[in-house]
C-alpha cells in the first residue's frame, strides 16, 4: 500500500535506514527534528555521560537506538529505554563503568517521578516491623559514578540513592557493606532477620548490632527511607 | 468543545509555581497529557490545584492517528483513565503519525493525503471516539514535503472531517507555515477549509531557518506578527476559542501573560 510505503521511507530516512535522497529538504528536516527529539531528552536525561562519551560515537548510537525502536509514548521514560539498549547491546564498551554511570544518572529522574503517598514520620523502634520506602534504591557498584573525576575508579562502592520529601530532590549516600546488607535483609526478610545476619556475619550479639545500628536507623526513618510494615 | 470559552494557554510544568490563584489566569489551559501522565512527587498537588482554577483540554501528542498500525489499545487506556481521572472532556491531537511498526519518532510526520488515507484515519478516529467516549478534536499539521499525495491539503481535510466526524483544531500559524513552505496562498486556504468543523484555534510561534529556505513551525517563539495578522482574520469567519501554544523555549509564565494580552486585543479587534 502506497501509504503505508510513504510512511516506512520517511521513518527509515530519519532512523538512517536508507540514505538521505540529495536535495531533498523535506526528508533533511524530518531526519533532523527527529534526531533531535532524541538527543535532546537523552543528553539531558544523562549530562555526565554526554560529557564523558565521544559526540560522534553517541550521534551514531542514537541512531543504532532508534533503529532499534523506543516503544514508550512517554518521553520521560526514553532514558531508561536507552540505558537498558546500551547494557543489553553492550553499547560503549570502550567505557567500562558506562552501565553503572547510566543507572547513577537514570536514579535521579526514576525516584523524582515516582507516585508518593504522603507518610508522617514515626519513631523508630526494634519491636516494629520496616522495609525501604518506595523513593529509595540501593545498588553495590564496581566504579565510583557518584563522584566527579573518580568515575573510572575501580572498586566497591554501596550506594543509597533516596529521594528527600523535604527537599524535594534526590540524594546519594555511600554506605558500609555492613549497612548495604542489613538493609537488604530488612527489605527482604524483615528487622529481625537483619540484625541476625549482621550479628552472624560480625560475630557479634544481637543487643551489639542494635546498639550499632540505632543512630542510622532512626535517621532513615526521619528521611522516609524506611516506613513501618 | 463542552466546557471552554475564551481564549486559552498552554500550561507548561515550568509555569506551575509562578501561577497564582489570585494573579494572572486564561480562561482555560491546554494541557499535554503525555507530559502529565507520570507527575513528579513535588509537581502533583500544584498541578491539581492549578487545574481546578479553570476548565482543561488535553491535546495529545502521541495518539498517531494516521499512521498504518493498529491503534496502541494500552496507550488508549491510559489517556483515557487520565482524562477521567480529571474529568477532562476535550481531547485533541494531530492529523499526522508519530510512530510506525511499534516504534516511536517524538514528532509529528505528514500524512499521504489520499482518499485511502482519509478512509484509514476515519475508521481509526471512529474506534477511538467510540472507546474515547469523547469527541476527537484533529489539528491541521505542518508538513516539509508532500509525501506521495494525489490531493490538496484543504481537500484532505475537509474530507478527513466529514467521514470521520472529528472536530477540527485549526492551528492559524500551521496554515500560514505551511503557505509559505509550499506557496499557496493561506486566505484562500482558509476560504475553501470547511471551519464549521472547527472547534477552537491555535496560535504559535515559527522560526525561518534561512539555509534551508523553509518556515520551521517551532512553538519555540513569541507569535508573529503577520500571523497575528492572519488570526484576525480568521476570527471575521469563526467565533471559536483560541489559545496560544508555547512548547519550546518556555519563557517566564509573566511573558506568556504579555502575549496573552496581545491575543485578547487582537480577538477584541476582529469582533468589533
Amino acid at each position: 500500500m502506497r501509504e503505508f510505503k510513504a510512511q516506512k521511507k520517511l521513518i527509515d530516512i530519519a532512523f538512517e535506514n536508507a540514505k538521505l535522497p540529495k536535495n531533498h529538504q523535506g526528508y533533511k528536516i524530518y531526519k533532523a527534528l527527529v534526531f533531535h527529539r532524541f538527543f535532546e531528552v537523552l543528553s539531558n536525561a544523562y549530562p555526565i555521560f554526554y560529557e564523558e562519551v565521544d559526540k560522534k560515537r553517541f550521534e551514531k548510537i542514537i541512531y543504532e537506538f532508534m533503529r532499534y525502536g523506543a516503544k514508550s509514548e512517554v518521553m520521560w521514560k526514553l532514558p531508561n529505554e536507552f540505558r537498558t539498549f546500551v547494557k543489553k547491546h553492550k553499547k560503549f564498551q570502550e567505557i567500562p563503568y558506562v552501565n553503572e554511570l547510566l543507572w547513577f544518572e537514570w536514579v535521579e529522574v526514576a525516584l523524582m517521578m515516582r507516585n508518593y503517598k504522603s507518610q508522617k514520620e514515626k519513631k523508630f523502634s526494634y519491636s516494629k516491623n520496616y522495609k525501604l520506602n518506595s523513593s529509595v534504591l540501593l545498588k553495590k557498584l564496581d566504579y565510583k559514578v557518584f563522584e566527579k573525576e573518580s568515575y573510572d575508579k575501580k572498586g566497591e562502592y554501596y550506594l543509597l540513592a533516596y529521594y528527600d520529601f523535604n527537599d524535594l530532590q534526590v540524594y546519594y549516600r555511600e554506605i558500609s557493606l555492613p549497612m548495604y546488607m542489613f538493609l537488604k535483609e530488612l527489605n527482604k526478610n524483615g528487622l529481625n532477620q537483619a540484625i541476625n545476619l549482621i550479628a552472624k556475619k560480625s560475630k557479634q550479639t544481637k543487643k551489639e548490632v542494635k546498639e550499632f545500628f540505632k543512630a542510622s536507623l532512626e535517621e532513615l526513618i526521619n528521611l522516609r527511607i524506611l516506613k513501618r510494615i | 468543545m463542552n466546557n471552554i470559552n475564551g481564549l486559552g494557554l498552554g500550561l507548561r510544568r515550568d509555569f506551575l509555581q509562578e501561577i497564582d490563584a489570585d494573579g494572572f489566569l486564561p480562561d482555560w489551559w491546554e494541557i499535554a497529557p503525555e507530559n502529565w501522565f507520570d507527575i513528579p512527587f513535588h509537581h502533583r498537588e500544584k498541578f491539581e490545584e492549578v487545574i481546578s482554577l479553570r476548565p482543561v483540554v488535553a491535546h495529545g501528542l502521541s495518539l498517531s492517528i494516521g499512521s498504518h498500525e493498529p491503534i496502541d489499545k494500552k496507550f488508549l487506556k491510559q489517556m483515557k483513565s487520565f482524562l477521567d481521572r480529571y474529568k477532562i472532556e476535550d481531547y485533541s491531537d494531530h492529523i499526522s503519525f508519530t510512530s510506525l511498526l511499534g516504534s516511536q519518532t517524538y514528532d509529528l510526520l505528514p500524512l499521504s493525503m489520499t482518499k485511502k488515507s482519509i478512509e484509514h484515519t476515519s475508521d481509526k478516529i471512529k474506534r477511538v471516539m467510540d472507546y474515547m467516549q469523547r469527541e476527537l478534536i484533529l489539528e491541521n499539521a505542518t508538513y516539509y514535503y508532500v509525501p506521495d499525495s494525489d490531493m490538496r491539503e484543504v481537500e484532505f481535510i475537509n474530507e478527513l472531517m466529514e467521514k470521520s466526524g472529528a472536530k477540527l483544531l485549526l492551528d492559524v500559524n500551521n496554515i500560514y507555515v505551511n503557505a509559505q513552505n509550499h506557496g499557496f496562498d493561506a486566505h484562500e486556504f482558509l476560504n475553501e477549509l470547511d471551519v464549521s468543523k472547527a472547534a477552537y484555534i491555535h496560535v504559535a510561534g515559527h522560526y525561518e531557518d534561512e539555509e534551508l529556505g523553509m518556515i520551521i513551525d517551532s512553538h519555540g517563539m513569541p507569535v508573529k506578527q503577520e500571523v497575528w495578522d492572519f488570526l484576525g482574520d480568521t476570527l471575521k469567519k469563526v467565533d471559536i476559542p483560541v489559545m496560544i501554544e508555547r512548547d519550546n523555549n518556555i519563557p517566564q509564565y509573566s511573558v506568556m501573560e504579555k502575549e496573552y494580552k496581545i491575543l485578547k486585543k487582537v480577538v477584541k479587534n476582529a469582533r468589533i
